[in-house]
């Protein structure tokens, strides 16, 4: 399997930081070992909650100009799933039962994506991640719940399918890059604000992040503002 | 009958060693199922060997253990750097063993008196491995070398699989943390945004520690220290 392109960029751009950077080849390795236990996965989407950060892999070029042709969602039940740190129960049904969602799972089967399995990563009590998988036929993951979890670290008992049929995690992950992007801007403003006041890294993202409310703005656009007046300073 | 409990705390184990989620955690189970399955080894570590030859123990039942990967490390030889993916290395009744001097002369002075050398997996990091020690038995049973090569195998595969989970986090969470470096050093000396990167990895790389490293110490270092500008700024090019 391959990482999406922005995918590859994303991991690409972290490597540069990871003393022991192979993040790409040990991603693919895992997928790949995913698939050689259900070959019908198409895809894989891993998500950091904390991070809000989603990479996504597919298994060829055909796949992916299939998945192009799916209208994506902005939501999603894996999204949610995330943002409330705990696997969703699934109805009784499966997905197609529930009205919210039957449009778009009936548009994303019709373009290959037939079932999907989503585990939460647990650590320390903490979600930490998502990993959903992609099946083109509706028993790609029957009765391999307990070996894919174990492929990517995730917990079994919390896995929950067809959640996703719409593929929306890898619109997700074509976001990536830009979220990396923005993530650095907090991250470099706040350790300004931290060495220019002598506070904490946490006390000046705390800072940042109140200025930006009262301002009634974005802290990204906010932590763009604190670097350029940064740079325009004199002594620079 | 020996066999079969052998067989029931075997499936245990590496069932244990699966469920697992944190390296720490999958590091100290694979010593504890190790002390379970194969219990005449009383000295049991996962080590990892760097590329310069030297070993660091990840995990270990007992401080004889750590001082056996000690000497093992400083030996630059032993059962550990010996074993491949393919092949375990069995050492019976070390005082007549004739491999690796310098290794057995120290470890038999130790105690030593047979070891199973396991190779679990090798990545970026190194060669990862499991080192079974015993300092009351000089023989090996024929059966503990087949468990031992199986229990290996489950428990390179736990930690690879885990070590790949976390992997993706913790990169994340370390460029958040040299994005703050980052931004602490361009405001306590000056520089521009690449300029500070740049400072950051020739500091790591001139004091031979890793960027992340060398980022956590800016980074614990504000709040406690009051900088004078220009006293200690480094030169920029």
């Amino acid at each position: 399997m391959e990482p999406i392109p922005e995918t590859l960029e994303a991991l690409e751009e972290l490597d540069r930081y990871n003393d022991d950077g192979d993040l790409v080849e040990h991603l693919t390795a895992t997928a790949d070992r995913a698939r050689s236990i259900a070959p019908g996965l198409v895809g894989v989407s891993i998500g950091s909650r904390e991070h809000d950060v989603t990479f996504t892999l597919v298994a060829t070029d055909e796949e992916i100009a299939t998945l192009d042709a799916v209208q994506y969602v902005a939501t999603g039940p894996c999204v949610d799933a995330i943002h409330l740190g705990r696997g969703l129960a699934s109805s009784p049904g499966g997905l197609l039962d529930e009205r919210e969602w039957q449009d778009f799972a009936r548009a994303s089967a019709a373009a290959g994506i037939h079932s999907t399995l989503t585990f939460p990563v647990v650590v320390a009590g903490d979600v930490i991640a998502t990993v959903n998988l992609y099946g083109d036929a509706a028993d790609t993951f029957q009765d391999r719940h307990s070996e894919l979890a174990t492929t990517f670290g995730a917990w079994a008992p919390g896995a929950v399918t067809n959640a996703d049929l719409s593929f929306s995690t890898r619109t997700q992950a074509q976001q990536a890059p830009v979220r990396l992007a923005e993530r650095a801007w907090l991250d470099q403003a706040s350790g300004v604000i931290a060495a220019q006041r002598h506070i904490s890294l946490p006390a000046a993202r705390a800072q940042l992040e109140d200025a930006a409310l009262r301002a009634g703005i974005p802290v990204i656009r906010l932590a763009r503002v604190v670097l350029g007046l940064h740079d325009e300073r004199p002594d620079r | 009958m020996q066999g079969e409990r052998a067989v029931d705390t075997i499936r245990d184990a590496t069932a244990s060693l699966h469920s697992q989620t944190g390296t720490t955690a999958t590091l100290e189970e694979i010593v504890l199922q190790a002390r379970l399955c194969l219990p005449e080894f009383e000295h049991v570590s996962v080590s990892r060997i760097h590329a310069d030859g030297s070993l660091e123990t990840l995990a270990a039942s007992t401080d004889v253990a750590r001082s056996f990967d000690e000497v093992q490390s400083s030996s630059h030889e032993g059962p550990c750097v010996e074993a491949t993916e393919e092949e375990l290395v069995v050492v019976r009744d070390a005082r007549h063993e004739q491999r690796w001097p310098s290794y057995i002369g120290r470890a038999t002075r130790l105690g030593l008196q047979s070891q199973i050398g396991v190779r679990l997996r090798s990545d970026s990091h190194g060669v990862l491995c499991l080192n079974l020690h015993s300092t009351t038995s000089s023989t090996i049973d024929p059966g503990s070398v087949g468990v031992a090569e199986h229990f290996g195998v489950h428990a390179g595969l736990a930690l690879g699989h885990v070590l790949r989970a976390e992997q993706l986090s913790t990169a994340i969470g370390t460029r958040t943390l040299i994005g703050a470096a980052v931004g602490i050093v361009m405001e306590r000396y000056g520089m521009t945004q690449s300029a500070a990167f740049s400072y950051l990895t020739r500091q790591a790389s001139t004091q031979n520690r890793k960027v992340r490293s060398v980022a956590q110490d800016l980074v614990d270092s504000v709040g406690e220290r009051v900088p004078d500008r220009g006293d200690d700024r480094p030169d920029q090019t």
